[in-house]
């Protein structure tokens, strides 16, 4: 082709930057994956390629490990003497004011953890005794215990922590960093999200892209069947077969290309280039094989099964291979009945791996500038949830006015407490700490100024913050 | 916050009794309007509060919006300066937000103050100016009306096909452009097959133009594709994009809805080129067209693909609104290209559209309720008539099917008159037959029942222990686990003599509690059920022989004597005795036997005389719409909240005190499951009714205590949720009747003491249902007794009671007939064939339902408030229909409504819609929109490459009776359209978005058309157009990410290989394929979809199961219908996916591809039954070869774009 390369290069990267400018046709001109150098496509512009944060960063990505369900503040973090006097008696009408509930009447009972807490660490952190190997990691954490959020169910408030706005529709946050960052990994999305024990209330619009080009879009890896959806070749197609056909593509497109001159089929050689590579790259993403037995003991893992601790595990080697945001949903957390119990069973499945990944991120000199989230979607009552005709009992219902969450790693001032509820842990006292704050945190720990990144949709500007979101200084480092 | 929402939130914090020691006086002498306050509004104000601003929603330079007031309401009150928010802010009376704002203008003098204040006091007079019936203005270029402008000369007038290609060449002479050259005809078809229809065109129909050398053969083309019925479907999917159609409801549970109706009715529409401003008015008002069709009913689905939450304890309303908030935005985007919505939660900050008239606009939307109808079909009816005139004939025979003698030994429950236990515990007698012990607990008691039977050929006798919520774990006994001993079970006849029990058995005794224990006279041994395994708190039947022979031929009386004192609260709990009869041995009259029986049952039945009442007035707390039916019986509809509270207020009109009052619950046809509660999800039809309570209002309005209700009773009861939970004073139990959906049922109050009322008083009923799965009752009845004892619930549909209490001989043959029919349906004789009609009912097909729009009755309708800052939570002022002032009028007329909205949206003077919905076909066409923001043509929006261009075919378009036909066809034949889509380096460079429109377009094809053109080139494609929605084949785990990990149930057969268009669209787990090449997601409005070019596309179609399945099954087209030589099969491969004729080169490619993998295949390098998935005969080796081929093939650039 007698095309200079480099013209085609400069309409293309011209042509990407000015449609994210003006949220135009997002033509995306290339592909999901960042960093190494397509095969011959090298002319194309990629909208994941890595992007400098608008100021110096503590983190370079992220792992966000999301509770779905929402876990009981009350018996893990925020331990209430006054519950434990008060179990059985009614909550005062002062304290409940006008407050809405899914589920329960608001002048239901107190009820008192079932658990003990103790202090752990040099910081003394107070902790369940459901969470024994976060205790190890007490002081490598910051916990925020005045956490609130607008919603009070469950897809909504999932949305509303994951994107800024309780209805579907919005960028996620791992979306808004690739879009702010791009990624540094090689030959895996940038955006990756792993699930265990059942699907979340929120669905794909806790990973959509939202209004941003769908290559922000966070890709989904299974632990059954395909990693990612078709990364296998299908039934007698072997590699040497899956490479010829990709060369015969290449080659018809290539002499199309010659003829019609559209800079979109150099992207689509790209794109090729690059699943073609996605095909090796993600099953041994997945191979646990390799790891020690230490390893796989520290986590809890097996290789093969689908659990959290496995998607922790995962979680290391995908932030590893330069993966910027990581998502791991864990459902099972709506403990209307028997909290108790509930919590066992989940602490059961999560707390040794959620501890493990601090370790084992610590010990490989990732923590430094990894940051690690933990929290669901809001908390739960200090009053029990019991209905007959439900067939509930010792539970607790949805509670938005404070709950806690916890996180560690890049930036992030270690054995540190934040905030206070009152003494029956229904309202804030000390340091609110809003979705918003959260998630304007998050960004300022890569580098991102909340308010400056946006994207013009629908006539205007949008950002993850909608207009509000303060950093939260107290726990930086 | 901006200055604007300070100087709000400043007015609201606002205390008018503040005195106003520091305002100047109000002027005294006559204020002029024009001539002294007009100058200070325009000097001061109307920079920020004017036509072009309205901050904080307020605008002064109009009388009917400065009256109005702003966001917050109104800021000036005529005669009372004082209380006016306008005068305490110009007055500077709060320090925080002077006005003007600093910055934004002197302060007002001391005699402008006391102008405007005298004005106000006046009476605040501004006479209606001779512009103030106009509308507002803005010299924004898409709020006027396009002019239909002159055809611009251009110096080579030739090469214009139709005014379009005059616009678009006289804007390429200005930039010193060309157009291109035509595109090929090869090329052209498959351009115009893929615009119009969706599919790629035939070699055969390639081949027919290729020869059509008639010089119209390209109109002729065009207008084949625009007649056939593959049109709708192409265009159809357009316009579902921006209807957010699909096939759940989304948020957490995303159940399967049913709108598929709507999906077609779109497809009809355009396949008959419904007029657009048609197509507009049925799709939004629909519903209200005088007698509208169904399809004008379906049609209004449009507004009912907004999304539907059904998680768990939400607050139903909550998501209401945010519906009628989507419903606004797209209304918004769609016919009027503006985001409105931006005004939900403030005045919109560049366009000109108050949050006032924001929420104007949202209320011609929140007066619908949101039903399903169900569609007419004949073939569905007559089948539906068929079985129902087998069940007349069944109930018919009825009668001619009871038995003429009795089959064995049959059982009957014993009635008992009497219940007495020896401790201080209760026992109470329960509508069928058992005795419940209640009241205090003793260690041991002994229980005596007494009973008046019909004892002719009573041979044994049965004691059922049963459960019952209200007994520890159930029971059926009253130890702490349910448990009790029964030590001696004694009968006795009328003469007081001992009627003498052998041959004891259980269904299952506690070892050494056997059941023989029981009648042994020893009071150290009985019964008891501590089975172990979980079988304790069950029921349990012990049953005794009489000793000798039956009883003779009458009624009688028994006494049963209950001995238990085992000690440890070891009681009976719940129990129920019958009678065992052996048959009479000999075959009688088949007539008087059903008669001695109907005879025996009536008089076992406890009635009285109820009356039922209309209600003066219900009210649901949750809004939902209650209408009062001609039978008095009340209808619940509209909205479905989940939980609920019914106000019955009952006119008492009858001197004798109410001693019970009597609630039927009632199917209804609109009812879930025809009712009688208002549940869709979980347990459909049934109700749960937690609370009662009744109490009198006095003609003056005084409202009593609560009466105290003695018992509750009713006819059904469902396990766990018995009648008298409705008094129990908990919130969360009650009564409710799953297992019996679908009937009527009541239940009885009796009262404690006897209501005695004055007249002209009301019974105020309160029904509390506080559930969270919207478990209300759809339809009741309420009515009363003045029985001086009444009984409980009798069992029997209430139409039915007035019959049995008829005598006998005074009865109609009706009358008569309907009392036997009802005997019969209860007989247990009659209970086979009862279920063979009930079996029958179940197979009725149901007729298919669609989603629609309908306007809530006048006595009902909602007060559209404004939200502050958008939230549901906070309304503040109440406002009427109205439409934003920069627009066009609406037509005159009282009562604005959503009909008069259609049309005022396809009104001649709208300056926007026609603009939009020709800028959006444009797009579909050429991939950008002459206005590029398809969604914006507000200020904030692009503007157009051509206006001129934009504004003659907006102005065309109702010329052409708004035929989208007709403007697909102007734009598919002008000269611009049919331009090679080559881009030469230079002209990429100079246009590389093809803005000027020198060159043809090209692009990748739609996900739908993706996977349309898979099918079409491999031969697989059913093209059956509507119909319910199919599932294709997708990837394993794609459904499981979702809430409830719900499956994919894999279509088999056709339904595989359905257009793209009918896939089961689920919002929260998209089909994979589609969602990958950026098919929006349906949760809001989609005017304008995405183009994204990824690796996960190309691993889709190199991978993903649809696509294999269609390599494979091109390999065998190759194979079977290509030519024999390999060259030959690469051509002819190659032509069925692009359409054109493959380069020396090309086939040079492909062939030596295809050889290099037959060869492996024949080196068993390669497995060919594994590559074509299968073991058929033939040519496999070819077929695998072939099919290494087509897969290649599929994955071309060329083969997914139109080039």
């Amino acid at each position: 082709m007698s095309t200079p390369r480099q013209e085609l290069k400069g309409i293309t990267r011209r042509h990407f930057y000015r449609d994210c400018g003006v949220g135009l046709g997002k033509i995306a001109l290339a592909s999901l994956l960042a960093g190494s150098q397509p095969a011959r496509g090298e002319g194309v512009a990629n909208p994941l390629a890595p992007r400098p944060p608008h100021f110096a960063p503590k983190a370079k990505r992220v792992i966000y490990l999301f509770m779905a369900g929402a876990p009981s503040q009350l018996d893990l973090f925020d331990f209430k003497p006054s519950l434990q006097k008060f179990d059985g008696k009614p909550v005062p009408a002062e304290v409940v004011k006008d407050q809405r509930y899914a589920f329960i009447q608001p002048d239901a009972s107190l009820m008192a953890s079932r658990f003990r807490f103790a202090k752990h660490g040099q910081s003394g952190l107070e902790l369940s005794e459901m969470l024994p190997h976060l205790a190890i990691v007490a002081d490598d954490i910051a916990v925020i215990k005045s956490v609130h959020t607008d919603q009070f169910n469950h897809a909504p408030a999932q949305i509303f922590m994951n994107t800024g706005s309780s209805l579907p529709g919005r960028p996620s946050l791992g979306s808004w960093v690739t879009y702010g960052l791009g990624s540094e990994a090689a030959d895996l999305p940038g955006f990756v999200v792993l699930a265990s024990a059942g699907g979340s209330s929120g669905g794909v619009a806790n990973w959509s892209s939202g209004f941003l080009p769908a290559a922000h879009q966070g890709v989904p890896f299974r632990s059954k069947g395909d990693p990612i959806l078709n990364v296998t070749s299908p039934t007698g197609v072997d590699p040497r077969l899956q490479r010829d056909t990709i060369d015969l593509v290449r080659g018809l497109n290539r002499r199309h290309l010659g003829t019609v001159g559209d800079p979109e089929i150099e992207a689509r050689i790209a794109a090729y280039e690059l699943a073609y590579r996605m095909q090796t790259s993600a099953p041994a993403l997945m191979d646990l094989s390799g790891e020690s037995k230490e390893t796989l003991e520290l986590y809890g893992a097996k290789p093969g099964a689908a659990s959290f601790a496995n998607n922790c595990l995962l979680a290391r080697r995908l932030v590893e291979r330069g993966v910027r945001f990581v998502n791991l949903y864990h459902e099972g957390w709506d403990h209307h009945s028997d909290v108790a119990g509930g919590l066992k069973n989940q602490c059961g499945q999560t707390d040794r791996s959620s501890s493990a990944l601090i370790l084992d991120l610590k010990r490989r000199g990732l923590l430094d500038d990894t940051l690690v989230v933990w929290g669901g979607e809001f908390g739960r009552t200090p009053m029990v949830e019991s209905n007959a005709t439900l067939g509930r009992s010792l539970g607790r219902d949805h509670h938005p006015q404070a709950f806690t969450m916890w996180m560690a790693g890049g930036g992030i001032k270690p054995g540190t407490t934040l905030g206070a509820t009152d003494d029956l842990g229904f309202h804030i006292t000390e340091s609110p700490v809003h979705v918003h704050d959260i998630q304007a945190t998050i960004l300022h720990l890569l580098g991102l100024d909340h308010t400056r990144l946006t994207y013009k949709s629908q006539g205007r500007d949008f950002r993850l913050t909608d207009v509000s979101g303060v950093v939260i200084d107290k726990i930086l480092g | 916050m901006t200055i604007a929402g300070l100087w709000i939130a400043g007015l609201l914090s606002l205390i008018v009794d503040q005195p106003a020691a520091s305002l100047p006086p109000a002027s005294l002498k006559k204020v002029n309007f024009t001539t002294e306050i007009q100058p200070i509004f325009a000097a001061s104000c109307l920079n920020c509060h004017g036509s072009k601003k309205q901050k904080g929603g307020l605008a002064l330079h109009r009388k009917a919006s400065a009256m109005a007031g702003g966001d917050d309401g109104p800021v000036i009150v005529p005669g009372k300066s004082l209380e006016s928010r306008l005068i305490r802010y110009v007055g500077g009376l709060d320090d925080d937000h002077p006005m003007p704002p600093e910055g934004a203008g002197k302060p007002l003098t001391p005699d402008q103050i006391s102008l405007l204040r005298g004005w106000i006091d006046q009476g605040a007079d501004w006479p209606d100016d001779s512009r103030s019936g106009s509308s507002e203005t803005s010299d924004h270029w898409s709020f006027r009306r396009p002019v239909r402008p002159e055809l611009p000369e251009v110096p080579d007038p030739s090469w214009a096909r139709n005014p379009i290609d005059r616009f678009v060449l006289a804007r390429l002479d200005r930039e010193g452009l060309k157009p291109s050259s035509e595109a090929d005809r090869t090329t052209l078809i498959r351009r115009l097959s893929l615009d119009l229809i969706g599919l790629p065109p035939t070699i055969a129909e390639v081949d027919a133009f290729l020869s059509d050398d008639r010089p119209d053969s390209y109109e002729k083309l065009v207008d084949r594709l625009l007649a056939s019925p593959h049109y709708g479907e192409r265009w159809g999917r357009r316009w579902l994009d921006a209807a957010r159609y699909a096939d759940t409801n989304g948020y957490e549970k995303d159940r399967e809805r049913s709108i598929w109706p709507y999906r077609d009715w779109v497809i009809q529409a355009i396949n008959a080129d419904m007029p657009f401003d048609r197509f507009t008015v049925e799709q939004i008002a629909g519903d209200l067209l005088p007698n509208p069709t169904t399809e004008q009913k379906i049609a209004t689905g449009f507004h009912r693909n907004t999304m539907i939450n059904e998680e768990g304890g939400i607050d139903v309303e909550e998501f209401r609104f945010a519906s009628l908030v989507d419903r606004v935005a797209t209304t918004g985007a769609v016919w009027l290209g503006l985001t409105v919505q931006c005004a939900q939660c403030h005045t919109h900050k560049f366009d000109p559209i108050t949050q006032r008239e924001y929420y104007r606009f949202l209320s011609f939307f929140d007066n619908v309720d949101e039903p399903e109808i169900a569609i007419p079909d004949p073939a569905i009816a007559s089948r539906r008539a068929e079985i129902e005139l087998q069940i007349q004939a069944l109930e018919a025979t009825l009668a001619d099917r009871f038995p003429d003698h009795d089959e064995g030994r049959t059982w009957e429950v014993a009635r008992p008159m009497k219940a007495d236990a020896q401790s201080p515990a209760h026992l109470e007698i329960q509508p069928d037959g058992s005795i419940l012990a209640t009241g205090s607990t003793p260690l041991s008691d002994r229980y005596e029942v007494e009973v008046e039977a019909d004892l002719s050929r009573v041979s044994s006798i049965r004691l059922e222990a049963l459960t019952d919520p209200s007994l520890p774990n159930q029971g059926p006994g009253r130890a702490p686990n349910g448990n009790f001993v029964l030590s001696e079970f004694e009968v006795k006849d009328a003469q007081g003599q001992p009627v003498k029990l052998s041959g004891a058995e259980a269904d299952g005794s506690q070892s050494g509690f056997d059941v023989r224990g029981a009648i042994d006279g020893d009071p150290a041994t009985g019964w008891a059920v501590d089975l172990g395994g979980g079988r304790l708190n069950k029921n349990h039947t012990a049953s005794f022989r009489i000793v000798g022979q039956p009883f003779p031929e009458g009624r009688g009386r028994l006494t049963f004597r209950l001995d238990q004192p085992y000690g440890g609260r070891h009681t009976l709990g719940r129990f129920r005795i019958a009678l065992g009869r052996e048959p009479s041995g000999q075959s009688g009259d088949r007539r008087a036997r059903l008669e001695a029986k109907r005879k025996a049952w009536e008089s076992s039945l406890k009635l009285t005389h109820w009356s039922a009442v209309a209600p003066s007035t219900v009210v649901s707390a949750k809004q939902a719409t209650m209408t009062v039916l001609d039978d008095r019986s009340v209808l619940a509809s509209g909205d479905k909240p989940n939980n609920d509270v019914y106000k019955v207020e009952i006119p008492v009109d009858r001197p004798e005190p109410i001693t019970a009052i009597r609630l039927e619950v009632l199917p209804h046809e609109s009812l879930p499951e025809n009712g009688p509660g208002r549940a869709h999800l979980f347990s459909v039809g049934n109700f749960l009714l937690t609370e009662v309570e009744a109490a009198l209002v006095s003609p003056d309005g005084q409202r009593s205590q609560p009466s105290k209700i003695r018992d509750a009773s009713a006819d059904f009861e469902e396990t766990g949720r018995p009648a008298r939970q409705t008094i129990d004073g908990k919130v969360d139990t009650g009564w409710s009747i799953g297992g019996a959906v679908g009937k009527p049922h009541a239940i009885v109050f009796r009262m404690a003491e006897p209501i005695q009322a004055r007249p002209g008083s009301r019974l105020l009923l309160t029904l509390h249902q506080f559930t969270i799965h919207q478990t209300t009752i759809g339809r009741f009845r309420v009515s009363t007794t003045t029985d001086p004892d009444p009984p409980a619930a009798s069992g029997l549909p209430a139409d039915v009671e007035e019959i049995a209490l008829i005598p006998t001989d005074r009865r109609t043959s009706e009358q008569a007939t309907r009392l036997e029919r009802d005997f019969l349906s209860v007989a247990p004789e009659m209970a086979p064939a009862i279920a063979e009609i009930a079996k029958l009912r179940r197979s009725k097909p149901a007729f298919k339902t669609s989603m629609v729009l309908r306007e809530r009755p006048k006595n009902q309708t909602r007060t559209t408030r404004i939200r502050k800052r958008g939230e549901f939570l906070q309304p503040t002022d109440p406002v009427s229909p109205g439409i934003p002032s920069v627009l066009h009028r609406l037509p005159e007329g009282p009562e604005p409504d959503r009909l008069k909205l259609a049309r005022w949206l396809v009104a001649p003077e709208n300056p926007l819609v026609a603009r939009v919905v020709m800028n959006r076909a444009w797009q579909a066409f050429f991939g950008r929109g002459l206005v590029a923001t398809v969604e914006d043509f507000g200020v904030r929006g692009e503007r157009p490459t051509h206006p001129e261009l934009l504004d003659w075919l907006a102005t065309e378009f109702p010329r052409q009776g708004w035929s989208m036909k007709a403007m697909h066809r102007l734009i598919v034949t002008s000269a611009t359209y049919r331009q090679a889509s080559q881009a030469p380096p230079a002209l990429l460079a100079r246009d590389p978005r093809n803005e000027l429109l020198a060159r043809g377009p090209r692009f990748r094809v739609d996900s739908e058309t993706v996977r349309d053109i898979a099918l079409v080139v491999s031969g697989l494609l059913d093209p059956t157009i509507g119909g319910p929605s199919v599932y294709p084949p997708q990837p394993d785990g794609v459904t499981s990410l979702a809430y409830g990990q719900p499956s994919w149930p894999t279509s088999r057969g056709r339904d595989r290989y359905r257009r793209g268009l009918y896939t089961f669209t689920k919002r929260t787990a998209p089909f994979a394929a589609f969602a990958t090449f950026d098919m929006p997601t349906s949760e809001v409005a989609c005017v304008r979809r995405e183009r994204s070019n990824t690796p996960l596309q190309a691993l889709t179609l190199l991978n993903d199961p649809a696509f294999i399945e269609a390599a494979r099954a091109l390999g065998g087209r190759i194979v079977k219908e290509g030519p024999v030589d390999t060259e030959g099969r690469a051509r002819f491969a190659f032509r069925l996916c692009v359409g054109r004729v493959a380069s020396v080169e090309e086939v040079a490619s492909i062939v030596g591809f295809h050889d290099q993998q037959a060869e492996r295949i024949r080196l068993g390098e390669l497995d060919a039954s594994k590559i074509i998935g299968g073991n058929p005969k033939g040519e496999l080796l070819e077929w695998a070869a072939w099919s290494t081929v087509a897969r290649a093939l599929l994955n071309l650039d060329e083969t997914i774009t139109k080039e």
